[in-house]
């Protein structure tokens, strides 16, 4: 028994303290003109500070049918690296066929590329300045409100 | 007197205690001892991977000397999955005194013509990294014209910045995937990227591609003077190798799309030597930033040539937005290297 729970200490001392990289949970919800969209990919990417230009690897999740998003660090853990990070937003175009081209097609990998478009804004992933700071307890309250462009014309 | 004495002499000896003490800390010796070999081994092993690097970063300067223009990444002659001619690695041959291996280069047919095959499976000790578990093994790449195997190497050019709407990459022309308007973005170009000039002797292509984009779009070779950011912070060339999918490595000579050329998306996930670990994370364009990563088996980082000629090592949790201003020539960001 003794030897046992020495162990157990030993790894939980590993884990926790060996552990450098602050990884601490974040999740949020994504809305697109007020409505929750499926099928996001959410990516955040630490940014350098003027100390440290190695701030950390990337998390990443996709938004779910009510818009709602928990990142995974590095496709690994639960979480995002504490800090500052920038922000993008996109479809799934050019990853996976979308779910409505692939009822019609018998294979799925035949999804056409070259007619398929980005709704998002450029300016939240090609271009985006986008920036969220990942507080040191994690957060849930990490929401993001997408407005198309071509609704900011008509008004 | 004798018989006693000779009965003392037999009963000392080790105890069991003692004696696992003693494997003990044998044990724990060799275990201190084999991680710091091991260390060193590797230690050497990055050392002639930088170097290898400075060759070919010289060699490319050299080139530049003499022809007044960095080599072509790769020339192209249409939209991707079109064959392609000659690549920068051929090019640089005889700087690095191959010579006689770039003479039995035939220019004029394209990059996976059989005439060529002898070369494409020539080792070459410069574009191998010792860490890399790929080398001195030949494959068939995963994609493309290829008819034969194809030598593994280890380095790749950065061809740029890439990743709008994920699947816009400089080593390969798909210019329908540069929004808003379908033309490439110039100011995300890198040193050495995919090519539709004139060049030895090979004419200037003109092909059209999907929507009616030119392949011209991609331009020559680039030159020292436009890499406006300044050479010091710009990169040059890189490692990539994949543990896993090793058909999608990179192949030295095989000029077809990103096999000998990558670039930078700006998600940390393309900085990996695993191919299926980049593409089981959701990202932009799904799995076409992973097949342009840099990556190698140094630990938790990758070297990398910068265009002025000094070699780096990059982490992988470097600040991915500083790489991607790096691995242009003149968009204008303020990024200098570690």
């Amino acid at each position: 028994m003794r030897f046992v729970s020495i162990v157990l200490w030993f790894t939980t001392l590993a884990i926790i303290g060996c552990g450098g990289e602050n990884i601490v949970p974040v999740s949020g919800k994504v809305t697109v003109d007020g409505k929750p969209h499926k099928g996001l990919i959410v990516s955040f990417q630490p940014l350098r500070t003027s100390t440290n230009i190695n701030p950390g690897r990337g998390s990443a999740a996709v938004t779910d049918a009510s818009g709602a998003f928990t990142l995974v660090y590095d496709g690994t853990s639960p979480g995002a690296i504490v800090g500052k990070h920038r922000i993008k937003i996109f479809t799934q175009m050019g990853a996976e066929p979308p779910p409505e081209d692939t009822k019609s097609e018998s294979d799925p990998k035949a999804f056409n590329y070259a007619t398929a478009r980005e709704t998002i804004p450029i300016e939240w992933h090609e271009r985006s300045e986008k920036e969220f700071e990942v507080p040191a307890g994690g957060t849930r309250e990490a929401n993001f409100t997408i407005e198309l462009r071509k609704k900011n014309k008509a008004s | 007197m004798s018989i006693p004495s000779c009965e003392r002499r037999l009963r000392r000896g080790f105890t069991l205690i003692e004696l696992l003490v003693v494997i003990a800390i044998i044990a724990v010796l060799i275990g201190l001892l084999l991680p710091a070999v091991q260390k060193v081994r590797e230690a050497a092993n990055r050392m002639t991977c930088t170097n290898s690097l400075k060759q070919i970063a010289l060699a490319l300067h050299n080139h530049h000397d003499s022809k007044g223009v960095f080599p072509p990444g790769g020339m192209q002659t249409g939209q991707n999955g079109t064959p392609c001619y000659t690549t920068w690695t051929i090019e640089i041959l005889p700087y690095l005194e191959l010579d006689n291996l770039f003479r039995l280069y035939n220019q004029s047919v394209f990059n996976h013509d059989l005439v060529n095959k002898v070369v494409n499976q020539t080792r070459v000790k410069s574009f191998e990294c010792p860490s890399d578990t790929l080398i001195g093994q030949m494959e068939r790449p995963a994609t493309g014209p290829q008819i034969y195997e194809y030598m593994h190497g280890s380095y790749r050019a950065v061809s740029g910045r890439s990743g709008a709407i994920g699947r816009a990459f400089w080593d390969t022309f798909e210019a329908q995937f540069w929004p808003p308007s379908f033309v490439m973005d110039q100011s995300w170009r890198g040193a050495i990227h995919g090519t539709a000039a004139a060049y030895n002797g090979i004419p200037a292509q003109t092909a059209l591609g999907q929507r009616g984009a030119s392949v011209s779009q991609m331009g020559g070779p680039e030159k020292m003077a436009n890499i406006l950011d300044g050479t010091s912070n710009t990169l040059f060339v890189g490692e990539c190798t994949f543990l896993d999918v090793t058909r999608r490595a990179t192949f030295w000579s095989y000029t077809y799309a990103s096999y000998n050329q990558s670039s930078i998306t700006t998600e940390s996930r393309i900085l990996t030597n695993s191919y299926n670990k980049c593409i089981a994370m959701p990202g932009q364009g799904g799995e076409h930033p992973c097949k342009r990563a840099f990556g190698s088996n140094h630990t938790n980082g990758t070297n990398f040539a910068f265009a002025d000629g000094s070699v780096r090592y990059v982490t992988n949790s470097i600040d991915i937005y500083m790489l991607a201003g790096m691995s242009t020539i003149a968009a204008g960001e303020m990024v200098s290297p570690p």
